[in-house]
């Protein structure tokens, strides 16, 4: 385990991002040397990355104290089962946040940074940061990985000493015995057989010593045996036969015989033999001494006895090595036995290994256990299985509920931080505002924006979806509120922008309601359109009148992203109000509040009380209203949110026009004066007359009724269903029926909207259709007007002509006399009921010759004979016809129909008049350029080409090396791909930005960003990305990702980034998610699926810089990409990913055939391989030998583990910079000519001289000259 | 084959002279020298009073070129002028033509020493030299710009070697123009011994009319004042260049 508390390695680099690559390659190299996994190396990587990130950003920013010599120190080391890294600088102290960031708001606030703390938070199991005087200190710690599992070997170790003690014992236990008997045995054999011998002595003395004389044949023989027996066994010492008396009669040594006999000590006594023995040691021996009787023929007297002494040495010798064999015998089946026993113990413990790392796995990776173990271990892995499976399922329960309620949290914090905090102070209109959420998450918004010009935008939503999604589209919808309505005056064209901006984000069934009013300070008009939402509420204080305001309009989000259904179904209202009116903004919430019998508030109580407290001040009816509903509920909790905005009108509305205004409108609205006789009754030229009532507004009034006068209209027609509408309208006039002025038609209209259908005879007489066209065209009042107001500020006398047809009025303003323009107004929709009158207008207006601007600002809608009319009269027109400031669905008609070629358009009229006159065209370039950005439909915007290659850096160099290439794809290049290539670290994110930037796209065109060569991208990398993405989205163009590799899709789905930036595998899903025309589906076998906008096939170089995106291939499990490498055009990449088999060998030849052209080089780029097997690698010989035969090669680049095992014909390395070095050239001879006009004079003298010669001449002179 | 690079990041500095001096002094020497004029300005070929040839350009595109043996063992490849001013787009944007140079080179037979003639900067074609040579020498003269931008030069070398080890080594920074008499001389001399010790060599080359001179009378130091104080210090230099290789 001393391994594992290593040194602490230390390493100190100036506080320069460049120096951050050699950071990581220390942190490699240190977690390497801890024993971390390749995948946790690169988690740590990154996240001390992102440290010293930090500090070099923070603490020495730049130009701050120190920043040129500042260093930073690193020092990481293994420490009781940690790895820890610090990093020390003596900068400024960071005073950011140093807890785990929360990852809703980073995203939901689409930040740029911000996501380094969280990353460092989610890699490392801890993080702290300390100042201590040696500096600021950042110390990262990270669990060491655990040793492998001793377990077995430990168990095994103590069952094998057991075993072996065993064994020991009992082969000790069953060798003694045998030990013992070994001994005794032999030694009794030999006895046996000296006693043998001696008794055969004494029976062969007996005659010598029964005799007792000397010299006698018996005597003699008696010598000869016992010299014969000391020959017969050499172990003999001594062999002496003595008389009773005892005295030798005959020994084997000479000198012996007749001496008297000294009896050994210590002989045992005389069995029945009469034998006796006894051991003694003799000179060093052992020695055995037998003594036999000497025994008569009767056997009972002794004569004598004979003794032996025999050397027992040999016999113990033997003894012992009999010992010894059966000892090592013993040994040698103890050391088998142990062997069996250690394999049995093996065997035995190889499952419960498996099984205790199987559990320990399970404990930190909840992997399931094998069951395959034998018997018992099989059954306590399965019940280890079921215990996991037991636990995960509960902790996935707990997970979910703490998943929901971090949802919650998210949702209430974007809620809480998105609502405004306070009112804004907009002057002359007093506001007040309740807001109540039903649960923990409120699906209500309401804001307050800043238009500018004096305006304000007012804004009631209801998100139908609550929890996460709904906060996050709330969170989207401020985003695009705050984008949309700055400066964009108009209500209806903020909601179809938001409608675009939202309605493809949102999911399917998810949709909003929201009102949205416009309060202008200035001119105290409110315009306000509703996209669905609940009816506003206006009540008039002067005339105690409520109105239930309710323009048409469709759900945000519910039409799908179809933007022009939207803006087609959507009407603006615009209207005045006076002094101490009141406009309520309202969710449903408190018209389906329910006290306790189940009865909802309604709208009638609502609009009750909105009559009951609307002279009160906006915050007081608020407050009222809130009591009201407390009131009604009883205490009963809200089933949905609550939200109320009231607007108080304090100052009212300047009058326009004056009297004499009054009157005349008066006379025509009221009194149904002719607007021309009315006119010249009050000396008003009509064009005034339309000028100021377009200020004015025919929306001082609302559209609708009031509350009350329909009630009261309802209640009389239910009342006498008999009447017709002139009746009605006579009856309301009495007092009886509230002395209300209403005309015929209103109240046939208005009856009819309420669905009460009138007697037939009693219809009166409808206006048919184009009979206020009757309204005399030609001869009428072309009077001649002063323009004293600077709608048009030319300073001819014009005439003018207005029109008024079905549901389309205008205003034709011609000059008097000589050349300019004239200009036509229309207002409403041209379509079958107005065309007539627009037709005889038109010929008019082409008729006198003049070029003619037709502005249809203000028109809704145009139909296909209203389009005829307009391209007849631009053939007529002599002096040319130009369209202006159409609006945008006005204008993609215009578009569809090819328009642009027959009838010239324009941003504003400015403009337009500059197409058809040349003399007015320096004017035009003299307006003001705000002009032409605030047209709607902004047909003259110049598509800005896109640069087709960018390089930021060259590939090579240290710290910012990405490479950057852009090309299009699609049939009309409607997207952009973006291909990157490098580390997308600090430095090179910066770069990256700035390249972004730099790159002129179109708008709306969708971006594909291709990661595929990017190795490593940091917090900085993803917030250029996911800044670059919000950028984009606000230009309505998508951003997608696609290709990344699996270390970076790990941080990617780590940080949660795919609601912000989708991404795709590939770039066929990529492209047809981005809606790409001319993308077959990506097929999954044996297609080649991508139509790129340069094909390999033609030569790239070609076209210098030409950027290719690339072919695609996707065969099985294989992905391939070939595509042009480097601007050459000699060269081609072929990038492959997944898994290789032989088996998709042939059809990947076939593509390879059929798109890799000769080439000096293909380049194959097989990092990405997972597996690979020779077979394919096969594939590539056969096409590095059709390529040899052009004179180009194969190098393939390949990780150790897919490299081909043998590289004939491929050259295999291990990076691309490694292969593009050793790529072989074909030698280009230098051919040598001979210069043969200069003056070589001094050059021949000096080699005549010799060099050695000259040097020393010229040393010489200057050291003469130093002299 | 030593590939020496005479490069500095900034011009003026004597990098053409210096080259053309030191290709000249090894051919009388007796070595076999290749002078590279990787200058769209075609400075070193002008010292030769040569004339425009399709030059290393033509050579790097893999199409014929010629080198001019101007004396016996000195051989000019010219740089092509504009065309290796075109050729710079792509040395900048592709990885392999920036490595094209030094394998072009591996195929040269026959010669001792290649001299590689750098522009001013480091720009993609002095990349490209620097990448190709083995040895870099960097004339500097007395002047604080000079002194400045010569940092320039060593960190895009480390920038070189950090990446794949493929970046020459330093031979040495040579101080040109030097005037011993010139008050500032010694002030230059501690400076370089305070930033770059160890890494400026013995030679000096001292401020010389004859080194000015040259060029008009289409020779080098050698051909015009073998006997003045630049051709001794030139020799030095030369003798410091050979021992270098030891």
């Amino acid at each position: 385990m001393s391994s594992r508390n290593g040194r602490t390695e230390r390493l100190e680099i100036a506080a320069d991002e460049r120096h951050l690559s050699d950071v990581r390659d220390f942190i490699d190299r240190t977690c390497a040397a801890c024993g971390f996994a390749p995948r946790a190396i690169a988690n740590i990587r990154l996240a001390v990355d992102e440290a010293c990130t930090n500090v070099i950003k923070h603490a020495y920013p730049n130009g701050g104290p120190g920043a040129a010599s500042a260093r930073l120190g690193i020092a990481a080391g293994a420490h009781r089962g940690w790895l820890e890294v610090r990093i020390v600088d003596q900068g400024k102290p960071f005073e950011g946040q140093i807890d785990l960031p929360q990852l809703g708001e980073l995203v939901e606030a689409r930040r740029k940074g911000g996501f380094g703390m969280f990353l460092m938070h989610r890699l490392m199991d801890e993080v702290r940061y300390e100042t201590t005087p040696a500096g600021n200190e950042w110390i990262l710690r990270k669990r060491l990985p655990q040793p492998p599992s001793t377990f077995a070997r430990r168990m095994r170790l103590r069952y094998a000493l057991q075993a072996s003690l065993g064994i020991v014992a009992i082969s000790v236990l069953a060798v003694t015995p045998l030990w013992l008997r070994e001994g005794r045995q032999r030694e009794r054999a030999d006895l046996q057989a000296l006693r043998a011998l001696a008794f055969g002595l004494a029976e062969a003395a007996r005659p010598a010593l029964v005799q007792r004389a000397e010299l006698t044949p018996e005597q003699t023989h008696l010598f000869e045996a016992v010299l014969a027996l000391g020959r017969e066994e050499p172990r003999i010492l001594a062999v002496d036969v003595v008389d009773r008396a005892g005295t030798i009669w005959a020994a084997d040594r000479a000198a012996a015989t007749f001496t008297h006999f000294i009896e050994p000590a210590g002989l045992t006594a005389a069995d029945a033999d009469g034998f006796r023995q006894a051991r003694e040691r003799v000179d060093g021996h052992a020695v055995l001494h037998l003594a036999v009787p000497v025994r008569m023929g009767n056997g009972a007297t002794e004569v004598g006895t004979v003794h032996l002494s025999v050397r027992r040495d040999e016999i113990e010798a033997e003894v012992r090595a009999a010992r010894a064999r059966l000892a090592s015998g013993a040994l040698a089946v103890d050391a088998l036995a142990l062997l069996l026993v250690g394999a049995a113990l093996t065997a035995f413990l190889r499952p419960l290994q498996r099984l205790v790392d199987g559990v320990r796995g399970m404990a930190s990776e909840g992997a399931d256990l094998a069951e395959d173990g034998p018997g018992e271990i099989g059954s306590i892995a399965a019940a280890f299985n079921d215990m996991n499976a037991r636990y995960k399922a509960a902790r996935e329960t707990a997970a979910d509920h703490e998943r929901l309620q971090q949802d919650l949290q998210v949702a209430r914090e974007i809620q809480t931080a998105i609502l405004p905090q306070h009112v804004p102070d907009i002057a002359g209109y007093e506001i007040g505002r309740l807001y109540r959420p039903a649960g923990e998450v409120g699906g209500d918004y309401y804001d307050f924006l800043d238009v500018g010009d004096g305006l304000t935008g007012v804004v009631v939503a209801d998100v139908a979806g609550k929890g996460v999604p709904g906060s996050l589209v709330m969170g989207m919808l401020r985003t695009a509120l705050r984008l949309e309505t700055r400066r964009n005056a108009s209500a209806g064209d903020v909601l179809s922008r938001l409608h675009q901006f939202l309605a493809a984000d949102m999911r399917k069934g998810m949709f909003v309601t929201m009102l949205y009013v416009v309060l202008d300070t200035r001119h105290r008009v409110v315009s306000y359109a509703s996209a669905g939402h609940t009816p506003m509420v206006l009540y008039r204080a002067g005339k105690d009148e409520t109105f239930c305001l309710s323009p048409k309009g469709l759900p945000v989000g519910l039409a799908g992203s179809d933007t022009a259904m939207f803006e087609k179904e959507l009407d603006v209202e615009r209207l005045r109000l006076r002094t101490g009116d009141l406009l309520l903004l309202y969710t449903d919430g408190i018209t389906e509040a329910t006290n306790a019998a189940g009865e909802a508030y309604g709208e009638e109580r609502l609009v009750a009380a909105v009559k009951r407290f609307g002279r009160e001040s906006a915050d007081d009816f608020v407050r009222a209203l809130e009591a009201d509903l407390a009131e009604f509920t009883g205490g009963m909790a809200l089933t949905d949110d609550l939200t109320l905005v009231a607007i108080k009108e304090k100052q009212g509305a300047p009058e326009v026009g004056g009297e004499t205004f009054r009157k005349l409108v008066d006379a025509i609205d009221a009194k149904g004066v002719p607007v021309a006789d009315a006119c010249r009754r009050f000396g008003v030229s009509p064009s005034t007359y339309y000028r100021l009532k377009r200020v004015a507004g025919d929306d001082s009034e609302p559209q609708q009724l009031s509350m009350e006068k329909g009630a009261a209209l309802r209640r009389l027609a239910m009342a006498r269903r008999d009447l017709g509408a002139r009746e009605i309208a006579a009856l309301l006039r009495t007092p009886e029926w509230g002395s209300i002025d209403l005309a015929p038609t209103r109240i046939h209209v208005e009856l009819r909207r309420m669905g009460i259908d009138l007697p037939v005879s009693a219809v009166p007489a409808m206006p048919a259709p184009g009979s206020a066209a009757a309204l005399p065209m030609a001869d009428d009042t072309a009077t001649e007007a002063p323009n004293s107001n600077g709608a048009d500020s030319s300073a001819v006398a014009m005439s003018e002509t207005w029109l008024d047809a079905g549901g389309l009025r205008g205003l034709l303003a011609a000059p008097a006399a000589g050349p300019g323009a004239a200009l036509l107004q229309l207002e409403g929709c041209i379509d079958s009921t107005s065309c007539d009158a627009l037709e005889s207008l038109l010929a008019t207006a082409t008729g006198a010759g003049h070029a003619l601007v037709v502005d249809l600002a203000e028109v809704a809608y145009v139909s296909s004979r209203g389009w005829g009319l307009l391209a007849a009269a631009s053939a007529r027109a002599v002096g040319g016809l130009a369209l202006a400031e159409m609006r945008s669905d006005v204008f993609d008609v215009y578009r569809m129909l090819g328009f642009e070629s027959i009838v010239p358009s324009a941003a504003d009229r400015d403009a337009a008049r500059a197409r058809l006159l040349p003399a007015a065209r320096k004017a035009a370039s003299n307006a003001s350029p705000g002009a032409a950005s605030k047209s709607k439909a902004a047909p003259t915007t110049a598509i800005v080409p896109c640069k087709v290659a960018f390089d930021a850096a060259a590939p090579d160099d240290a710290g910012a090396s990405l490479r950057c290439r852009v090309g299009h794809a699609g049939r009309d290049g409607e997207v952009a791909v973006i291909a990157l290539e490098g580390i997308l670290d600090t430095v090179s994110a910066q770069l990256c930005a700035r390249m972004f930037s730099e790159l002129a796209l179109r708008e709306r065109t969708a971006v594909l960003i291709d990661l595929s060569c990017i190795e490593f991208v940091s917090s900085a990398g993803w917030g250029c990305l996911t800044a670059f993405a919000a950028e984009r989205a606000r230009i309505g163009s998508a951003v997608r990702l696609f290709g990344m590799s699996a270390s970076v899709a790990r941080i990617y789905e780590l940080l949660h980034l795919a609601a912000v930036l989708p991404s795709d595998d590939i770039l066929a899903d990529a492209l047809v998610a981005c809606g790409a025309t001319e993308v077959a589906a990506p097929a999954r076998v044996d297609a080649t699926t991508v139509a790129p906008t340069a094909s390999p096939s033609q030569p790239v170089g070609a076209a210098h810089g030409a950027s290719a995106v690339g072919i695609e291939i996707e065969i099985g499990a294989l992905q391939a990409r070939l595509e042009p490498y480097g601007t050459s055009g000699r060269a081609h990449r072929l990038a492959l990913r997944g898994t290789w088999r032989g088996d998709a060998g042939a059809s990947f030849e076939a593509w390879l055939g059929a798109h890799a052209t000769p080439v000096d080089l293909l380049l194959v780029d097989g990092r990405g391989l997972e597996s690979v097997d020779a077979e394919a690698w096969d594939v590539l010989r056969r096409h590095a030998e059709s390529l040899a035969t052009h004179g180009g090669q194969v190098c393939v680049v390949a990780s150790a583990a897919t490299a081909p095992a043998v590289d004939a014909g491929l050259h295999v390395h291990r990076s691309v910079v490694e292969a593009l070095r050793t790529q072989q050239s074909r030698p280009v001879r230098l051919e040598t000519v001979r210069v043969e006009d200069s003056d070589f004079s001094k050059d021949a003298e000096i080699r005549r001289e010799g060099w050695n010669a000259y040097v020393d001449l010229l040393r010489q002179a200057f050291r003469e000259d130093a002299l | 084959m030593r590939r020496i690079a005479i490069a500095a990041a900034k011009g003026g500095t004597g990098k053409t002279t210096t080259a053309v001096a030191l290709a000249h002094g090894l051919a009388l020497a007796g070595e076999r020298v290749l002078l590279i004029d990787c200058d769209p300005r075609r400075d070193s070929s002008l010292h030769f009073g040569l004339s425009p040839e399709p030059g290393l350009a033509a050579w790097l595109r893999g199409r014929p070129a010629r080198v001019m043996e101007v004396r016996a063992g000195l051989c000019v490849l010219d740089s092509g002028g504009e065309a290796l001013a075109d050729l710079e787009l792509t040395l900048g944007t592709d990885p392999l033509e920036e490595l094209r140079l030094g394998r072009a080179l591996d195929t040269l037979q026959d010669v001792d020493y290649v001299v590689l003639d750098c522009p001013a900067g480091v720009g993609p074609i002095a990349r490209a030299a620097l990448r190709a040579s083995h040895e870099v020498l960097v004339p500097l003269c007395a002047d604080y710009l000079s002194l400045a931008s010569a940092g320039l030069l060593l960190e895009r070398l480390v920038q070189m070697r950090g990446t794949n080890g493929a970046a020459p080594r330093l031979l040495g920074l040579l101080p040109t123009f030097y005037d011993a008499d010139a008050p500032s001389a010694l002030n230059v001399d501690s400076v370089l011994a305070e930033l770059h010790a160890g890494r400026v060599l013995q030679t000096r080359i001292a401020l010389c009319d004859g080194l000015r001179a040259a060029p008009a009378r289409r020779g080098t130091i050698f051909d015009c004042e073998p006997l003045s104080r630049a051709a001794l210090d030139y020799v030095s230099l030369l003798d410091e260049v050979r021992a270098a290789a030891a």
